[in-house]
């Protein structure tokens, strides 16, 4: 595992806060640590599992784009989500989507989503 | 290194350049993959409703943080701006960035605007989109020893 300093709290030259940081829980490839200031930071990375993680999301993006038209006639209007290269769940809302994939074990947040609208506009323009 | 991204068919709307990353929220201890629409127009990088109830970003703990608000197209929306990470995969390595990372009010009516790349991180890269070669990519302009996308030279 490689260690890097985290860096989520800068003062105003860029300066990391905060003192000394003590791991105190690890969530994926992350391990999260405080300073007993209120300051929270990423402390290690495990590169090798963040890569694979982030190489199979963008798979099942692109399994999700394959198939969006032969899904967009059987869930019109539904929120879609793929998990290595499946189809883990289709729902009305993300909250029911969330359900349906934790059911089967697998963290939403973890799966390329979508929603497959049946009257998408024509034009996209976000800001 | 160089970051990839690719073209996303949107009928009847035309092909957009996307990325993926994974965001991450210290305080929090939330994390998950999303998909990034690079948006030039936007000021920074922006969490819209589907990914904001997907990372189940706990909106009680959010809102001890500073509001934005952003004026676009669609009106006044308002935002909550938190320390975050991104972390991209290249081929050689994984490169991460550490920013103010905009999330959508949860007040607001679900958008369904994708989550966007915008300026605050754009300006870090240097960015080329190609459509007619299929080619999306950031290059980061300094990286540390860390693999630390970097603001200064």
């Amino acid at each position: 595992m490689d260690t890097k300093p985290g860096i989520v709290r800068r003062g105003p030259n860029g300066v990391v806060a905060g003192g000394d940081f003590i791991p105190v829980r690890k969530n994926g490839p992350y391990t999260w640590g405080h300073n007993g200031d209120g300051e929270v930071n990423i402390l290690e990375v495990d590169e090798a599992r963040l890569k694979e993680e982030l190489r199979q999301f963008k798979n099942d993006c692109l399994f999700l784009d394959a198939h969006r038209s032969e899904w967009l006639e059987q869930y019109p209007d539904m929120f879609v989500a793929v998990y290595q290269e499946k189809l883990v769940g289709a729902a009305a809302t993300i909250k029911e989507l969330m359900a349906q994939t934790e059911a089967n074990g697998v963290p939403a947040s973890q799966c390329c989503r979508d929603f497959l609208d049946s009257d998408p506009p024509d034009l996209l323009v976000p800001g | 290194m160089v970051i990839y991204g690719r073209y996303r068919p949107e009928p009847p709307a035309t092909p957009s350049p996307y990325v993926t990353a994974r965001v991450s929220f210290p305080r929090f201890d939330v994390q998950g993959e999303v998909r990034f629409l690079i948006d030039s127009g936007a000021t920074g990088v922006i969490l819209h409703s589907a990914e904001v109830e997907t990372l189940a970003i706990p909106h009680d703990l959010l809102r001890s943080s500073p509001v934005r608000r952003s004026r676009g197209i669609g009106g006044v929306r308002r935002y909550y701006s938190e320390p975050g990470t991104l972390s991209f995969d290249t081929e050689s390595a994984t490169l991460w960035c550490g920013l103010d990372i905009l999330i959508e009010d949860d007040n607001a009516a679900p958008s369904r605007i994708p989550s966007l790349l915008g300026r605050d991180f754009l300006n870090l890269c240097d960015v080329r989109l190609n459509y007619h070669a299929g080619l999306v990519s950031l290059a980061p302009v300094n990286i540390n020893d860390y693999g630390e996308i970097a603001r200064q030279p």
